[in-house]
């Protein structure tokens, strides 16, 4: 009885910290409901897209369709947020009924879900043989722990990226823009050469992980030439490499590597 | 008793106050207005830091603002003293110890908003609240002289400019031009806070420049939220004009919409507009007019003559008789610049067709940011060059020809940047007599910066980068000499003043003030017997 009262209060702990997490979802109904966020986005396109771009792209505001840019943010943050706007910043409030607002944040919800809340068909099992063997995603990124160098860490993609993200990375992956993981050659003053994948640069500074994960830190004073590669390293033929099928798969274990449960 | 009355005597010999002639006479060791002069030259006629020594400067303190997260404030100094805004609050700050002297805050505002500085005249600072109000506050001490309201939040509008202080005048604008609302610029007496006049940006309905617009006159946008420029010489304040509304769905507001877009030429005594010159008729891009108008004394096709200059969003870098608003040229700032192919010679922009934003999105260029914006540019006497901060981007431009609804942030659209073709800053050095490129130096980052520029009689060209960093090139090459990375996203522009004949430059970072020097080693301060008199 003792042993199961620990187990309680145990309980009771995990559960609280549960609760405390930073993305704990609302309880309004309007958060994952398809007619509010048709709503939504209308309301969206009429007062948020000046700023935000019709699509949530970003313009003259933030990009609200990159999770990593403004996450973790509770549904309730996101509401007072857009209800009185961000003090000090050009965030204005916004002038109107709290269930519009709530239709709001559930289509910005919608368009930032991370992959793990959405519960995307397919083989899970013939997904994670894919990424391990035949896709060769392993040969670049990791998972846990395991894997290569120089792609992103993978652990904790289903928690960080949407659905729609996961998908045009792995289809499309020139399409994600220039600033990440760009493939760069370097050609040093001194004679020899650093090819890596650039992960941050400024006019003065660049820093370069290499294909056996070495951080090199680089003093721009000593660079004779740099010469970035448009594509990105990901290879641009998993449409026709893998099969639909296995490409679902991919995308449903992708989908559920999380370091932190589903939020219920 | 007797020591308290000596102190008093020791402290309260009369200083000096600021003059309007002071501010005339530009920055020396003080930095007096937004721009440091009428002109709008960011120019400032200090010496100490040179392209060789340069490399030597250090940060000498650096003061994080409590509640800060987007400083835009072009700092102010007089006598020693820095004064900073932020969002409905005045800050006074030791420039030697970088300590906090007053702080000032209007807590009951109805509205929060970023601020860009403060003006100073007599022993008074002046700024604007969020919710339009202009607080007046002794530079010593931040007491209130008085506050008045000169709008309201209710009509959809809000403020953020710095005040000018000209003469026995303090001139403030207002914004919220991307929701509907309707622009002007007034005028207050300095002492004692009596709106003297009032200019609308927008004309009412029946009233000249009306019949420019079909729908929504009344809220017809304007916005005036950056501060202007004035000729002392011809008693002529430049001021420039934001967006028409809805930004990016014209079909309501059919005709040029005066006077958004527009430079306007006021005459400081009566308030009346002397001139006006619209860059962008019928706007559908959102490219407001605000970037700095330059006034400088330059030849064009040999012949002096006394111009203002304009880097616009639109693209296009202006030049006009300042006395008469005579268009006298545009030239092409950026690249990438697709919706006219040039401007004509009555100053109107020869349009490509279909360069408007439509439902399903249509890629134009320059982007929704602008090839320029209120980011100031730096006029230097000694090199003759303009230096202007430069965006190179498209974007996607989306229109809805929903209802507008005004006061809702309601845009009539929107538009963002392709992923795969993002913006990019260039610092580019123009030479006014041709309006041409002389150098250009590309910054990296994500087109995210606000930041702006100041120049010295030293040779260097100070401003914020793109990634969150104050770098010091040579004015005269565009070399870089200095960088020093303060870890944040830029929004405001670098000053330069002198105190005890040291000098320094300061700027806002997005949450703190960071002063610079030239290196020297710290002495060592040996505390003095402290105690508190029985």
């Amino acid at each position: 009885m003792r042993k199961c009262a620990l187990f309680v209060a145990f309980a009771v702990v995990l559960a609280a910290q549960h609760e405390d997490k930073s993305e704990k979802k609302s309880k309004n109904p309007a958060i994952g409901n398809p007619e509010a966020i048709a709503a939504g986005q209308k309301l969206f396109f009429a007062s948020c897209a000046g700023c935000h771009g019709p699509t949530g792209d970003g313009g003259r505001g933030p990009n609200l369709r990159e999770r990593g840019a403004w996450h973790p943010m509770d549904d309730d943050t996101m509401f007072t947020i857009v209800k009185k706007g961000v003090p000090g910043a050009d965030m204005p409030a916004l002038n109107r009924a709290d269930n519009e607002i709530w239709q709001i944040v559930a289509f910005v919800r919608s368009l930032t879900a991370p992959a793990i809340e959405a519960k995307v068909p397919g083989d899970v099992e013939a997904g994670k043989q894919i990424f391990w063997s035949k896709g060769g995603c392993s040969g670049c990124h990791m998972i846990a722990g395991k894997g290569g160098f120089p792609g992103p860490d993978l652990t904790n993609i289903g928690g960080l990226r949407s659905v729609n993200e996961i998908r045009t990375s792995v289809l499309d992956p020139s399409e994600r823009g220039v600033f990440e993981s760009q493939p760069v050659r370097i050609t040093f003053r001194t004679g020899g050469t650093l090819e890596g994948v650039c992960v941050d640069r400024t006019n003065y500074a660049m820093q370069v992980i290499d294909k056996a994960g070495k951080i090199h830190r680089v003093d721009m004073g000593g660079v004779e030439a740099v010469v970035f590669s448009k594509t990105s390293l990901m290879p641009g033929d998993y449409k026709t490499r893998l099969s639909r099928d296995e490409l679902r798969d991919l995308l449903a274990y992708l989908s559920r590597q999380s370091v932190r449960p589903p939020a219920n | 008793m007797k020591l308290l009355a000596a102190l008093i005597l020791t402290l309260s010999p009369l200083s000096a106050q600021v003059r309007h002639e002071d501010i005339v006479q530009g920055p020396n060791h003080n930095w007096l207005t937004y721009a440091g002069d009428f002109q709008g030259k960011r120019h400032s006629p200090l010496k100490q830091i040179t392209p060789a020594n340069a490399g030597s400067l250090v940060a000498k303190w650096t003061n994080h603002i409590a509640g800060a997260n987007r400083l835009e404030a072009s700092p102010l100094v007089y006598d020693g003293v820095m004064y900073i805004t932020n969002t409905n609050e005045l800050i006074a700050l030791d420039t030697r110890s970088g300590r906090i002297i007053w702080r000032y805050k209007d807590t009951r505002s109805k509205k929060d908003a970023v601020n860009r500085g403060a003006a100073i005249l007599g022993d008074r600072v002046y700024f604007v609240t969020g919710d339009v109000h202009l607080v007046s506050l002794d530079r010593r001490t931040g007491a209130v002289a008085w506050t008045r309201q000169y709008g309201r939040v209710e009509d959809g509008l809000y403020a953020s400019a710095a005040p000018l202080a000209v003469k026995d005048k303090i001139i403030v604008g207002v914004a919220g031009g991307d929701s509907g609302m309707r622009g002007y610029i007034a005028a207050f007496s300095a002492d004692e806070g009596k709106e003297l006049w009032r200019l609308y940006t927008v004309p009412a309905k029946g009233e000249p420049g009306a019949e420019s617009w079909g729908g929504y006159i009344e809220w017809g946008g304007g916005g005036t939220w950056l501060s202007g420029t004035y000729d002392p010489a011809l008693n002529l304040l430049y001021w420039t004009t934001g967006n028409p509304w809805p930004d990016f769905y014209g079909g309501d507001r059919k005709g040029d919409n005066l006077y958004t877009c527009s430079l306007l030429a006021i005459d400081l005594d009566t308030g009346k507009m002397k001139w006006y010159f619209q860059f962008t008729p019928h706007d559908t891009h959102d490219w407001d007019a605000q970037s700095w108008p330059v006034l400088l004394d330059t030849e064009i096709n040999g012949k002096p003559r006394k111009v203002v200059m304009h880097p616009n969003r639109n693209g296009f870098l202006y030049t006009l008789d300042r006395a008469t608003g005579e268009f006298l040229r545009a030239t092409k700032m950026v690249d990438k610049l697709d919706w006219a192919t040039g401007i004509d010679a009555m100053g109107r922009p020869i349009l490509v067709p279909d360069k408007d934003p439509t439902p399903a999105g249509n890629y134009i260029c320059p982007g929704v940011r602008g090839a320029a914006n209120w980011m100031a540019p730096t006029y230097n006497p000694g090199t003759g060059l303009l230096y202007v901060m430069n965006l190179e981007q498209c974007d996607v431009y989306t229109s809805s020809a929903q209802e507008p609804e005004p006061k809702k942030n309601f845009a009539g659209g929107g538009a963002s940047p392709k992923k795969s073709d993002p913006g990019q800053f260039f610092l580019r050095a123009y030479d006014p007599k041709t309006g041409k490129r002389v150098w250009e130096y590309p910054l990296t980052g994500k087109a995210a910066s606000w930041s702006g520029l100041v120049s010295t009689a030293g040779g260097v060209v100070f401003f914020g980068d793109d990634d969150g960093q104050l770098v010091a090139l040579d004015a005269k090459t565009g070399q870089h000499l200095w960088h020093y990375l303060m870890g944040e996203n830029l929004t405001a522009a670098p000053i330069v003043y002198a105190v005890d004949g040291k000098q320094y430059v300061a700027i806002c970072s997005a949450t703190a003030v960071f002063n610079f020097g030239l290196f020297e080693p710290q002495k060592p301060v040996a505390l003095p017997a402290m105690r508190t008199a029985q």
